[in-house]
């Protein structure tokens, strides 16, 4: 006769060895293998596996000087489309990821003292209103971070009950969302191939292929065509909780407080969504564009809106409305640069 | 809501054992349990949710009264609110396209007379409960009228309602008395727990895989080679096999935990050896519910043939509102009664033979389960070699799923493997952790898994 609990306990064993097995980083470093330009593909591969060899890159190698921070709106931007000077540059951008991961992110790198000495943040266009947790950090530093925002949310004032809660379900909406991302035959089997794998786990692609670079940035080949967008971005209902996002804020200015510079933008629209809303804000975005603002001078961060004039005319192709091109981008950061006064840019 | 989703099976399974064995509740559990099938009907649409709760009420109210028994009047009024639901939601577009000549959605699914319809799930299988249940009262073959409770759970009981077993009342009746004393052994948790596995494994492993590789196929009709096709009609004879036989095994998995022992309804159907003997040991429930309800009232043998195609042909259209199902049902009919007038020929065959002819000819009828008629045509052209190819023959992948599914239908006794091991530790251990690992691949695999086939009968 089967006992249930035996039953259930060998369940769950056998279901943790298959989130083990699909979330097994492998051993090689996609981003320390340079050949002659060729870039390797990470397609495949799962967010969180890629958020670990990011990491694990950047413990292996010296302070990097300027680190790009942010999600798939910023990780097609490298060492080409900035002029770094000698500086050391990194794409530190995990692709669905949101501000909240952005933050925790660099205070992990602090911790180990791997945070560049100048930090871009890319902060996704408020219009979007993109306001995740962390899926990309493994187990202990996900649930450790969820016992910081609840501690914060009992300890601060401006952290209403109502956000609190949002907050709570947010951990929670977090863990499921994770777990069905992770546990799938196709996280498994690509886990499975990498453990099996006897030589080099990653392919390399040709240039015209998509494929990430050593920079940590990922390339994508340029259309041919333009794209005319005829239609605006369907702006998103209210997400950012301002306790929480005004928290964050803070939490950046700690770090520059300890020595990190860092630089926050609003990720532009393309030009037309851009000017339109640039002129017509929705009230969710005004208010949290607002508090962003604020909360920035307050606490003397550089940060900048997305104004959509300094985009036009840059050319470059759109994907979409919302993911600029590295080369429309790269010129903006170039200028956000120039204001920065780094020593190993000049 | 459905087996195969990780919503019923981490939370609302879960949660409604937990209520149903919670001692405070055991005065309550017909209720709840009645409560937590609604949840589990209405979740997917309040309108259906509502639309069985009335037929239920209605029933119920109209066969209470005993002047039903030997009443045709009354038994008409009982099952009119029902047969009207069933012919509204799954037979109004067939009727209204067929005599309008007009083409409505495959399968008769959606009509656009008064706005878009859509067939509650298992609406044929809770209809001929009802139905059952009021020929039962009229016959006077119940031996005690249920209370709105019992009534009620009978019908919607979550783990049978949406695909069946299409039970009689007199096959729950003890289990519904003695609900509020029941008490759960370790015996039948065992019992449960390989159903369920075995089931999930049917429905998520086999039946869907063996779906996912026949998409290419079953878009493109008349590009096949007659491999690919050959394919498609095995294929998808164990597919829609394993679906259905996984939801009754998980059925009756669910039923053991809350007290119920539903009947087995699949015997080894394609190890029948000529169309009547599969007639028994596929969807037994169904068989015996048109013998018993259909076949003996319209006169029985006396009108041998013209009763067998009858009743097949109501068959196909209990399946689907469509003639490709109504031809279904009378390709069984003609493959009955070429049995019952050929069986001294049939039976001097090999018993290998006989076993391989009605497989084979039983899984040539399902295709008329996936194709309209123009599909049906240029899939049986494709089946002979006659169409232009144009989709590449299945791959090696695709086979050894065909192979595996061959192997586990003709291998693997389910009911065998479900029992209760005693006394050999090594035995039973090697089941446990077999179990735990066919639950964590279906957990695995689940995200992609489809719906039920037969839910939309």
């Amino acid at each position: 006769m089967i006992k249930p609990f035996r039953f259930l306990f060998l369940t769950l064993c056998f279901t943790i060895a298959i989130l083990a097995v699909a979330q097994y980083v492998p051993p090689e470093d996609p981003f320390a293998i340079q050949n002659n330009n060729k870039l390797v593909s990470l397609d495949e591969i799962s967010l969180p596996v890629l958020a670990k060899l990011k990491v694990r890159h950047v413990k292996s190698q010296p302070r990097f000087d300027i680190g790009l921070f942010g999600n798939s709106r910023s990780l097609n931007v490298g060492i080409h489309d900035l002029s770094l000077g000698d500086c050391k540059f990194f794409n530190f951008s995990v692709p669905s990821e949101s501000f909240r991961f952005t933050v925790a992110n660099l205070e992990r790198f602090h911790e180990i003292g791997k945070a560049p000495r100048l930090a871009l943040i890319s902060i996704d266009h408020f219009e979007l209103q993109h306001y995740n947790n962390p899926i990309s950090f493994f187990a202990p530093t996900r649930w450790k971070m969820a016992i910081e925002d609840i501690k914060s949310g009992f300890m601060r004032d401006e952290i209403r009950s109502i956000d609190l809660l949002r907050m709570g379900w947010r951990h929670v909406w977090i863990e499921i969302v994770r777990f069905k991302r992770t546990f799938t035959p196709a996280t498994f089997f690509k886990g499975i191939s990498h453990l099996l794998s006897s030589s080099s786990t990653f392919s390399f692609v040709s240039p015209l292929s998509i494929g990430y670079q050593s920079d940590g940035s990922r390339r994508v080949p340029v259309p041919a065509n333009k794209k005319e967008f005829q239609t605006l971005i369907k702006p998103a209902q209210h997400q950012i909780d301002t306790g929480y996002f005004k928290y964050d804020i803070e939490r950046l200015a700690r770090l520059q407080k300890d020595g990190i510079q860092v630089v926050i933008y609003e990720s532009p629209l393309e030009p037309k969504s851009g000017l339109f809303f640039h002129n017509q804000p929705t009230p969710q975005a005004s208010r949290s564009r607002s508090t962003f603002v604020r909360a920035c001078a307050r606490m003397g961060l550089n940060c900048y809106t997305a104004d959509p004039r300094r985009f036009i005319g840059n050319g470059g192709f759109w994907v979409n409305q919302t993911h600029p091109p590295s080369s429309v981008l790269g010129f903006y950061l170039n200028n956000l640069l120039d204001e920065s006064q780094l020593a190993c840019r000049r | 809501m459905i087996f195969n989703q990780f919503a019923f099976l981490v939370v609302f399974l879960p949660l409604v054992l937990i209520a149903f064995y919670v001692p405070q509740f055991h005065r309550i559990r017909i209720h709840m349990l009645v409560f937590a099938s609604l949840i589990f009907y209405g979740i997917s649409g309040l309108e259906h949710a509502l639309g069985l709760v009335a037929s239920i009420i209605w029933v119920f109210m109209v066969a209470r009264s005993p002047r039903i028994v030997g009443n045709k009047g009354r038994l008409a009024l009982s099952i009119l609110l029902p047969a009207l639901a069933l012919f509204y939601y799954k037979y109004l577009g067939f009727f209204v396209s067929s005599l309008s000549g007009q083409e409505v959605g495959r399968e008769g699914e959606t009509f656009n007379l008064f706005g878009d319809v859509i067939l509650p799930a298992g609406v044929s299988f809770f209809t001929f409960q009802l139905v059952g249940f009021s020929i039962d009262r009229y016959r006077g073959s119940l031996s005690e009228f249920p209370d709105f409770g019992r009534f009620a759970l009978y019908i919607s009981f979550f783990p049978q309602l949406v695909a069946g077993p299409i039970l009689r009342y007199q096959q729950v009746a003890s289990t519904l008395s003695g609900l509020t004393e029941f008490r759960l052994y370790p015996e039948d948790v065992s019992r449960a727990i390989g159903y369920i596995c075995l089931g999930l494994a049917a429905k998520v492993l086999i039946a869907d895989t063996l779906g996912s590789y026949q998409v290419a196929y079953i878009n493109q009709p008349g590009s096949l080679s007659s491999i690919s096709a050959f394919y498609v009609v095995f294929a998808y004879s164990f597919q829609i096999y394993f679906d259905f036989y996984g939801y009754s095994l998980i059925a009756i998995g669910l039923g053991q935990l809350f007290g119920f022992k539903f009947p087995m309804n699949f015997r080894l159907p394609y190890e029948a050896k000529n169309p009547r003997e599969f007639w028994r040991r596929w969807h037994i429930s169904l068989s015996y519910w048109i013998r018993d309800y259909l076949y003996l009232p319209l006169g029985g043998n006396h009108q041998y043939a013209r009763n067998i195609l009858f009743v097949f042909a109501v068959c196909g259209l209990w399946h689907g509102a469509g003639w490709t199902f109504v031809i279904w049902g009378l390709y069984h009919g003609l493959l009955v009664l070429t049995f019952h007038f050929g069986n001294n020929l049939w039976n001097a065959l090999p018993a290998i033979i006989q076993c391989t002819l009605t497989f084979g000819l039983v899984s040539l009828g399902w295709t008329l389960f996936i194709f309209d008629f123009a599909g049906i045509k240029a899939f049986l052209l494709s089946l002979i070699g006659r169409s232009e190819v144009g989709v590449p023959n299945p791959d090696l992948e695709a086979w050894m799923g065909l192979l595996l599914a061959t192997v586990v239908c003709f291998g693997v006794r389910f009911e065998r493997v479900a029992e209760n091991l005693t006394g050999n530790t090594v035995a039973v251990t090697v089941r446990t952790i077999m179990f735990a690992i066919l639950f964590a691949a279906t957990l695995l695999f689940l995200d992609r898994s489809q719906t039920f086939i037969y839910f939309r009968f």
